[in-house]
C-alpha cells in the first residue's frame, strides 16, 4: 500500500502544478485582456468619480457627456437612439460598447496624460476630468441618416472619400443607451436585435454592389475595357451550373458599361471568369476584404471565399456578388469611397482629435492611405460608369441632377425571402465629397429601396 | 523539541501572519484596530493556544504541522471574511471554536481510534443518512438541495458525511482487501469478482442519485471517487481505478445528454449540463450564466502578481464569494504569490496526511488518513480549478477558509483524527 499511497502524493503534487500553470496564465499572460475586456465592469465603480470626457461632432453637437449623480457621474446621450452606434453605452452592469468602449481609457484620462501635474493627480488618486474626443462624425448627416433609415431595418454610412473621416454611421433598428440598464432584458430579446451595429457588424451579400470590385479587377489589369462587346444571354452555363440574370431578362450583346449600367449578371459572370478567382480575391481584399481594417470601433470582418477553394461557377457568381461573399455596410462605403478618391483607400477614422478638459492636445489624427487599390485610369473609367448608372441605370432613384450622384445598386438574393437592398456611391461626382453605402433588410430591390434613401442624405450632404 | 511545543511556536507564527493581514485590511479600508477587531483576532489567538493545550493533554505525540496549517487557512479565512462583511466573520469564529471542540471531543471519547472500527457500519449508515437528509428536509440554495435550515443556521450534512464514509469504507477494505484483490479473468479482461463489484456499483448508484435528488454535482464527484480511491489503495487493483473511471464516464455523460433527451432528466439533470455549458463558455452569456465565473476571472487578472493589496479588491463583483468563491478574492488581493502560498499550505497539509498515512503499521489508520488526505486535497483541487475554470464549477467548499459551519467543522474532525493516527505510530515507535 506504500507505494499506492506514494503515488497519491505524486498525483497531488502534479495536480496542483497544474492550477498554480493555470492561475500563472490567468494572473499574467491573459491578465491584459481579462482586464479590458468589455464585461469586465469592476473598475467602473472607481470610474464613476471621473468626470469622462465628452463626444463632440464636427459640427459641434454634444453627442455624449457626464452629468452629475448621485454616487459620481452618470453618463448621458442627448441624442438618445440617433447616435447610439457611434457613442456605444456605458453601463456599471452591463459594461460598455461603442467609443465608450474603444476610447475607454482616454475618455476617462488615463490613456496619455499632457502635462506631469495630470500623470501626478492620477496616480495619487485626485479625481480628475477625461479628455474630450472630437469626431469627424457630421451630426446633421448623422440625424438624416437616422430618419432615412428609420423604421426600415438596415444601415447606412457615409465616409469622406478624400481623408477617410466617417461622416454618419446608423443602424436600425437602435437603442437609447442613456435606458441600456433598464431596458437590457428586453433590448437581448428584441427579434430585431437593437444592439447590433448592422453598419459594422452586420455582414449581408452584397449582391451588384460588389460589381463595382470586379469591374475595377477586370479595367485595372487589362482585361476588359468600357467599349468591350460581351454576349448577354438570360443565362449562361458555366461548369455544372449557370448565372442567372436578375429576372431572367436577356440583352443580346452589350458592352461592360451598359452592363454595368444595367446590372447584368452573364456579362458579370464572363469577367469573373476572365479575372480568375485568385486575381478577383485580390481585388477584393485591397478594398478591405479578408482582413481586418484599422478603425476607431469594432467592427466584422468582410470576406470573399478563399480563392483556392472556390470552382468555376463559384468565381462567376462571386464576380457577380452573390456565392460566399459578405460584406458589412461599412465595407461598401469603403469601396464607394475608394473610387472616388481616385482609386486610393483611406484609413477610416472618427475620432479627429483629442483635447484634456483644459483644451491641451492629447492626440490628432492625420488622414492616411491605407491601400492603393488600383490605377487613377481605372478609377475614373469606373467612376464614369457609377455616374451612368444613376444618371440612366438601375440606380436613378438616386439622381440629384445630371452628373451629380455615381452609384452602384445591389440587391443581394436570400435564399427563402425577400432580397437585401444596397446602394453604394458618392457626390458631387466630379468632385466627391461624400462616400455612402445604404443597406436596407429584405425589402427587394437596390434601386426601388435603396437608391431613394441614399438620395435623400447625399441632398443634406450637398446643401452643407 | 517536544512537539507540541513546536506546534505552538508555528501557531504563534500563524498567529503573526493573520495580525498582519488583519493591519493591512484595516490600513486598506481606512480604520484602525478597534475592540471588535483585536477582539476577533484575540479570540482567535486564544482559541488555537488553548487547542494546543487539549492536544498536549489528549494527543501529545500527534503530528505537529498540521494544526498549525488549519490554524494559518482559518484565520485568513475569516480576515477574508472579515473584509467582507464582519458580522459574518464573527459567525465564523464561533463555527472554528465549534469546530475546535469537535476536533477536542473526538479525541476524548476515542483515544484508541480503531474502536472506531467496531461502529463501522453505524458510521457507515449515519453517513448515508446524513448524504441523504436533505433529501427529504433541505432547503435549496444555489440549484442544490444540500442544506439542512435549523431556522438561525443552515448545516450542510454532506460535509460530516464525508468523515464517516472514509471510516466506513476504511473498515470495511481493511477487512476486505484480500478478498477484494482477487482476480477473475473474462476472456482477456482481468476483473475483480462480480460479487465485490456490488458495491462499487452501489456506490456508484448513490453517486448518482445524490447527482440527481440533491443536484450537488460537488459531492456525488467526491463520494464516488473517494470510494474509488480507496478501493484501489486497499486492493492495488488498478482495474478499479479502470472500472469506476468508466462507471464516471457513462455517468457524466449521460448526466451531459439525458437532459436533451429525455425530457423527463431535464429537471433533475439539467443543472449539470447548465454548468458543463457554462464551463465550455461562458462568455456565451456573459451577464446571465457565465457572469458568475467571469467576474471570478476578472479578479483573479485583477491580482496579477502581486496583488491589489488585502483590503483594496473588489471582492463583492463576485457572488457567493464568502462561500465557493473565496479563493479568487484572495487571488485578486494577493495576487498570484499569495495564492500560490495558500495553494502551498494546502499541499503541506495534504502531504502531512499521506505522510501519515505511509508511516502508520495499522491498515485501518493507513486507509483513514489517506483517505480523508485525499477527499480534503480533491475537495480543495475540485473548487480552486472550479474558479479558475481549469474544470467545470461545482460548488464546494474550500477547506477552512470558506465560511461554512458544517465545512469548518468537518475539517477540524478530520485534523483531529489525523492527530489521532499520527499519535499512535509514534507511541507504537517508542515502544518497539
Amino acid at each position: 500500500m506504500q507505494a499506492r499511497i506514494r503515488s497519491l502524493v505524486i498525483i497531488f503534487l502534479i495536480g496542483f502544478l497544474i492550477i498554480t500553470l493555470n492561475l500563472t496564465y490567468i494572473q499574467i499572460f491573459q491578465a491584459d485582456s481579462l482586464l479590458n475586456n468589455p464585461n469586465n465592469t469592476r473598475f467602473l465603480t472607481e470610474e464613476l468619480a471621473i468626470e469622462r470626457g465628452i463626444m463632440q461632432t464636427a459640427d459641434k453637437v454634444v453627442i455624449a457627456k457626464s452629468r452629475i449623480a448621485e454616487n459620481g457621474y452618470r453618463r448621458y446621450y442627448p441624442q438618445e437612439e440617433i447616435c447610439a452606434p457611434v457613442t456605444g453605452y456605458y453601463d456599471i452592469r452591463f459594461g460598455r460598447s461603442g467609443l465608450e468602449q474603444s476610447y475607454n481609457s482616454y475618455l476617462l484620462g488615463k490613456a496619455k496624460f499632457s502635462t506631469f501635474q495630470e500623470y501626478l493627480d492620477d496616480i495619487a488618486g485626485r479625481g480628475h476630468k477625461g479628455n474630450d474626443l472630437y469626431l469627424t462624425l457630421n451630426y446633421k448627416l448623422q440625424k438624416a441618416a437616422y430618419r432615412a433609415i428609420e423604421g426600415k431595418k438596415g444601415a447606412v454610412v457615409a465616409i469622406n472619400p478624400k481623408t477617410g473621416g466617417v461622416l454618419a454611421i446608423a443602424s436600425w433598428p437602435s437603442y437609447n443607451p442613456n435606458n441600456i440598464s433598464k431596458n437590457w432584458n428586453t433590448l437581448i430579446k428584441d427579434k430585431g436585435s437593437p444592439l447590433l451595429n448592422r453598419a459594422l457588424s452586420g455582414r449581408y451579400p452584397p449582391g451588384s454592389s460588389f460589381k463595382i470590385v470586379s469591374a475595377s479587377a477586370a479595367l485595372d489589369l487589362g482585361l476588359a475595357s468600357l467599349k468591350k462587346y460581351y454576349p448577354a444571354p438570360n443565362e449562361l452555363p458555366v461548369y455544372g451550373g449557370k448565372v442567372t440574370n436578375y429576372e431572367s431578362k436577356s440583352y443580346g450583346q452589350v458592352n461592360l458599361e451598359k452592363a454595368f449600367t444595367k446590372s447584368i449578371n452573364t456579362v458579370f459572370g464572363q469577367v469573373g471568369l476572365d479575372v480568375g478567382a485568385i486575381k478577383l480575391v485580390d481585388y477584393a481584399s485591397r478594398f478591405g476584404f479578408n482582413r481586418e481594417i484599422p478603425f476607431d470601433l469594432d467592427m466584422r470582418q468582410s470576406q470573399t471565399k478563399q480563392a483556392t477553394a472556390m470552382d468555376k461557377l463559384e468565381v462567376a457568381w462571386t464576380a457577380v456578388g452573390q456565392a460566399a461573399t459578405l460584406a458589412t455596410p461599412f465595407q461598401m462605403a469603403l469601396v464607394g469611397a475608394t473610387i472616388a478618391n481616385s482609386g486610393n483607400l483611406m484609413k477610416p477614422y472618427l475620432v479627429q482629435k483629442i483635447r484634456n478638459y483644459k483644451g491641451l492636445r492629447v492626440m490628432d489624427a492625420k488622414p492616411q492611405i491605407l491601400e492603393k487599390v488600383m490605377k487613377k485610369k481605372t478609377a475614373k473609367e469606373v467612376k464614369a460608369m457609377m455616374t451612368k448608372v444613376v444618371d440612366q441605370g438601375t440606380g436613378q432613384a438616386a439622381n440629384l441632377g445630371y452628373n451629380k450622384v455615381a452609384g452602384k445598386t445591389g440587391t443581394a438574393e436570400v435564399y427563402g425571402m425577400r432580397p437585401h437592398a444596397w446602394f453604394v456611391g458618392f457626390a458631387p461626382a466630379d468632385n466627391p465629397t461624400i462616400a455612402i453605402a445604404v443597406l436596407v433588410e429584405n425589402v427587394g430591390t437596390g434601386g426601388a429601396n435603396a437608391a431613394p434613401i441614399a438620395k435623400q442624405i447625399l441632398s443634406v450632404a450637398l446643401s452643407q | 523539541m517536544n512537539p507540541r511545543n513546536s506546534e505552538l511556536i508555528y501557531i504563534i507564527f500563524a498567529g503573526l501572519i493573520i495580525f498582519i493581514g488583519m493591519s493591512l485590511v484595516l490600513y486598506a479600508t481606512g480604520q484602525s484596530w478597534q475592540a471588535d477587531t483585536m477582539l476577533l483576532v484575540g479570540l482567535l489567538a486564544m482559541i488555537f493556544i488553548m487547542a494546543n493545550f487539549g492536544i498536549r493533554l489528549l494527543c501529545p505525540n500527534g503530528n505537529k504541522i498540521i494544526f498549525p496549517i488549519a490554524a494559518l487557512l482559518c484565520g485568513l479565512g475569516a480576515i477574508a471574511i472579515y473584509r467582507l462583511d464582519s458580522t459574518t466573520a464573527s459567525l465564523q469564529l464561533l463555527w472554528i471554536a465549534i469546530g475546535i471542540v469537535a476536533m477536542i471531543f473526538i479525541m476524548l471519547i476515542f483515544p484508541d481510534y480503531t474502536k472506531m472500527r467496531h461502529f463501522k457500519y453505524l458510521t457507515g449508515i449515519l453517513g448515508i443518512m446524513l448524504l441523504f437528509l436533505p433529501v427529504f428536509f433541505g432547503v435549496t440554495r444555489g440549484g442544490s438541495k444540500l442544506w439542512l435550515d435549523f431556522g438561525f443556521f443552515k448545516f450542510q450534512p454532506s460535509e460530516l458525511a464525508k468523515v464517516l464514509l472514509v471510516i466506513f469504507f476504511a473498515a470495511y477494505l481493511d477487512e476486505k482487501k484480500e478478498v477484494l484483490a482477487l482476480k477473475q479473468k473474462i476472456g482477456r479482461l482481468t476483473l475483480p469478482p462480480l460479487k465485490h463489484l456490488g458495491p462499487m456499483i452501489v456506490m456508484w448508484f448513490f453517486s448518482m442519485l445524490v447527482l440527481i435528488l440533491e443536484k450537488d454535482l460537488g459531492s456525488a464527484l467526491l463520494f464516488f471517487s473517494l470510494f474509488i480511491v480507496m478501493l484501489y489503495l486497499a486492493t492495488g487493483k488498478i482495474s478499479y481505478i479502470l472500472s469506476g473511471l468508466s462507471l464516471f464516464i457513462f455517468g457524466a455523460a449521460f448526466c451531459y445528454f439525458a437532459p436533451k433527451i429525455y425530457p423527463f432528466f431535464a429537471s433533475h439533470l439539467g443543472h449539470v449540463r447548465v454548468r458543463i455549458d457554462i464551463w465550455l463558455n461562458p462568455w456565451l452569456d456573459p451577464k446571465g450564466g457565465g457572469y458568475q465565473i467571469l467576474q471570478s476571472l476578472f479578479a483573479i487578472a485583477n491580482g496579477g502578481i502581486a496583488g491589489v493589496g488585502f483590503g483594496k479588491g473588489h471582492p463583492s463583483f463576485i457572488p457567493a464569494v464568502k462561500t465557493d468563491f473565496i479563493f479568487s478574492s484572495i487571488a485578486e488581493e494577493l495576487g498570484l504569490f499569495g495564492a500560490m502560498s495558500l495553494l502551498l499550505s494546502y499541499l503541506l497539509f495534504i502531504y502531512q496526511g499521506l505522510k501519515i498515512s505511509l508511516q502508520t503499521n495499522d491498515g485501518f489508520g493507513k486507509l483513514i488518513a489517506a483517505g480523508l488526505s485525499f477527499i480534503f486535497g480533491l475537495q480543495t483541487m475540485l473548487i480552486v480549478g472550479g474558479v479558475t475554470k481549469l474544470v467545470p464549477l461545482t460548488g464546494v467548499t474550500l477547506p477552512f477558509v470558506s465560511y461554512g459551519g458544517s465545512s469548518i467543522v468537518a475539517n477540524f474532525i478530520i485534523v483531529g483524527l489525523l492527530l489521532k493516527i499520527s499519535a499512535r505510530t509514534s507511541q507504537v515507535g517508542v515502544t518497539s
